[in-house]
């Protein structure tokens, strides 16, 4: 598997330019947060992550589909993903590797500066011990991991460049909308949010909490392994199909 | 030994059958000639050997055995339809993506591959400016740069120009007959087939039409008299009425081939001259691969 791991990543590199939109876009939450906290003394571990939660969320569900779909299709487009299976790779290690890739650039791009940001910036955090910050970040991560598998796994499976902004559009962008303007618009909302908040793309904005109910805890982790599993099935089934155009 | 075994492989679409029936076996070191017109199921029997399209009946083989046809493909190379590049990248790039991919250590074979297909010079203009001629010849070094046991080549000398065909022809039979390399090749040329293949394989609307060796093919080629006479169709009349035979076809209205009496020579030519006709040409000829194939997917079309 490692030689498909350096074969995408030697390709995600030197094709195209979207990898260089996605570092660009991937920057644009973070510098959110401190043109949204304009006060330097509003800036604490709480805040950034608020910030970035609440703003980031909406970009990163806007533009990861799009871009990382971009980078992920253009194989497909040019066919170049002929050449794995025509080398007989195994069909894990083809939807593994890409996996491993583009979580290894979201992370870098998405996750790792913001953290930096988080452990820099933040000199107290209002809401509580280390055990707090601990799953506040974990939570993140495996948010935006979801979202990232979700990306991969749809592209992979529609095998276009429009996968990834179907998907965020009306999984994410569309569903956050409702989830966060219904509860203004009626009082019948409760229904509607609760299976909204399954969606990875909601739970963005709001998984940074003073406390956290094991509830949601568990749908984090339970929407994270459940997307992953069907979702890692349907584009081995489909690999596995071989009716490749 | 046979590498190359396809046993009664189908391929549907929906309802649509693709490719029927179709088997074939090629020998190590061999050259097969696939030969169908657009559409025939040629692409997809490739695809089907790939790995890109799984078959609905039938079995495949490589190297003698069925089993784990992954890793036999570990030992191929494909070019199919147009050659599979990267556009955004360029020559060097490709053959690096390819060469990760397949797990090729030694990075010299880029240079070495590109100097063979004559893109050494290219720099670093992105392959989607190139040429069709230039894209092809990318696509071959990309196919020859893990010294694979098959290759599979699908239209490899489309839009070269007669050098490069040439070029290509020498290549694959000096890799045939130095490394013992096994090709499977389509094109539409078919003089260039006939130059290079060992084998034959024809095929129309997805059905095998006939497999033949070199040899068998030459034994099959029709025979004939070309006659050119100063009246082309009182000559056709002529062997209608008094030789009695209607086994001639008149070719661009201006020359006849005879496929009878191609014992007797001396009984042809001399009814015609005893009818006032004056001979211009009265030659015996073979058909060419192109015509044996057209006379064969001429007579299933109809």
């Amino acid at each position: 598997m490692s030689k498909l791991i350096k074969a995408e990543f030697y390709r995600v590199s030197h094709s195209g330019i979207f990898l260089k939109i996605f570092i660009i876009m991937g920057l644009f939450p973070l510098l959110m947060v401190f043109v949204s906290l304009s006060d330097l003394d509003e800036i604490n571990m709480f805040s950034v992550l608020t910030t970035y939660s609440q703003g980031g969320g909406f970009l990163i569900s806007g533009y990861v589909g799009i871009i990382l779909s971009a980078m992920i299709s253009n194989m497909y487009q040019n066919r170049t993903y002929y050449y794995e299976i025509m080398d007989g790779a195994s069909t894990h290690h083809i939807i593994l590797s890409k996996i491993i890739v583009y979580d290894i650039i979201s992370a870098a791009v998405l996750i790792i500066p913001t953290i930096i940001t988080f452990i820099v910036m933040g000199n107290s955090y209002p809401m509580g011990g280390l055990e707090e910050i601990g799953t506040t970040v974990f939570l993140g991560i495996l948010i935006i991991m979801n979202i990232v598998n979700c990306t991969i796994f749809i592209t992979m499976l529609i095998r276009h460049i429009l996968g990834g902004p179907v998907l965020n559009y009306t999984l994410g962008i569309f569903p956050m909308m409702i989830y966060l303007t219904l509860p203004e618009l009626t009082d019948d909302h409760k229904k509607i949010t609760d299976v909204l908040s399954f969606l990875p793309y909601t739970q963005i904005t709001e998984f940074v909490k003073p406390e956290y109910e094991n509830s949601f805890i568990f749908k984090v982790v339970g929407t994270f392994v459940v997307c992953f599993a069907v979702l890692y099935a349907l584009t081995y089934a489909s690999y596995k199909k071989k009716n490749f155009k | 030994m046979n590498v190359i075994e396809l046993k009664n492989i189908s391929k549907k679409y929906g309802k649509a059958t693709v490719v029927d029936n179709f088997s074939l076996n090629v020998e190590k070191g061999h050259i097969c000639g696939l030969i169908g017109p657009n559409g025939a199921g040629k692409t997809t029997i490739m695809k089907m050997m790939a790995g890109l399209a799984s078959p609905t009946s039938g079995e495949i083989g490589f190297f003698g055995k069925n089993d784990n046809l992954d890793l036999s493909r570990k030992r191929m190379a494909f070019m199919l339809e147009a050659p599979i590049i990267d556009k955004s990248m360029n020559a060097r790039q490709n053959m690096e993506y390819v060469r990760y991919v397949k797990g090729v250590a030694d990075k010299k074979k880029i240079d070495e591959m590109l100097d063979f297909v004559g893109l050494h010079d290219v720099g670093k203009k992105a392959a989607g400016k190139f040429s069709l001629g230039m894209t092809q010849r990318l696509g071959i070094a990309m196919a020859l740069l893990t010294e694979p046991e098959i290759m599979v080549l699908d239209e490899p000398v489309n839009g070269l120009d007669p050098e490069g065909i040439v070029e290509i022809r020498l290549m694959l039979k000096k890799l045939s007959e130095e490394k013992n390399v096994t090709i499977i090749i389509s094109s539409h040329i078919l003089s260039e087939l006939s130059e290079l293949c060992t084998d034959f394989s024809i095929i129309n609307h997805g059905k095998q039409i006939e497999n033949l060796s070199r040899d068998e093919l030459m034994a099959k080629c029709r025979s004939y008299y070309a006659i050119r006479t100063n009246d082309i169709n009182r000559t056709a009349a002529v062997i209608e009425d008094k030789l009695g035979t209607k086994q001639y076809k008149v070719i661009h209205g201006d020359e006849i081939r005879l496929f009878d009496f191609l014992d007797n020579i001396e009984k042809v030519s001399k009814t015609i001259t005893d009818n006032g006709l004056i001979l211009t040409k009265f030659i015996s000829e073979g058909e060419s691969l192109e015509e044996f194939y057209l006379s064969k997917v001429g007579a299933e079309n109809e």
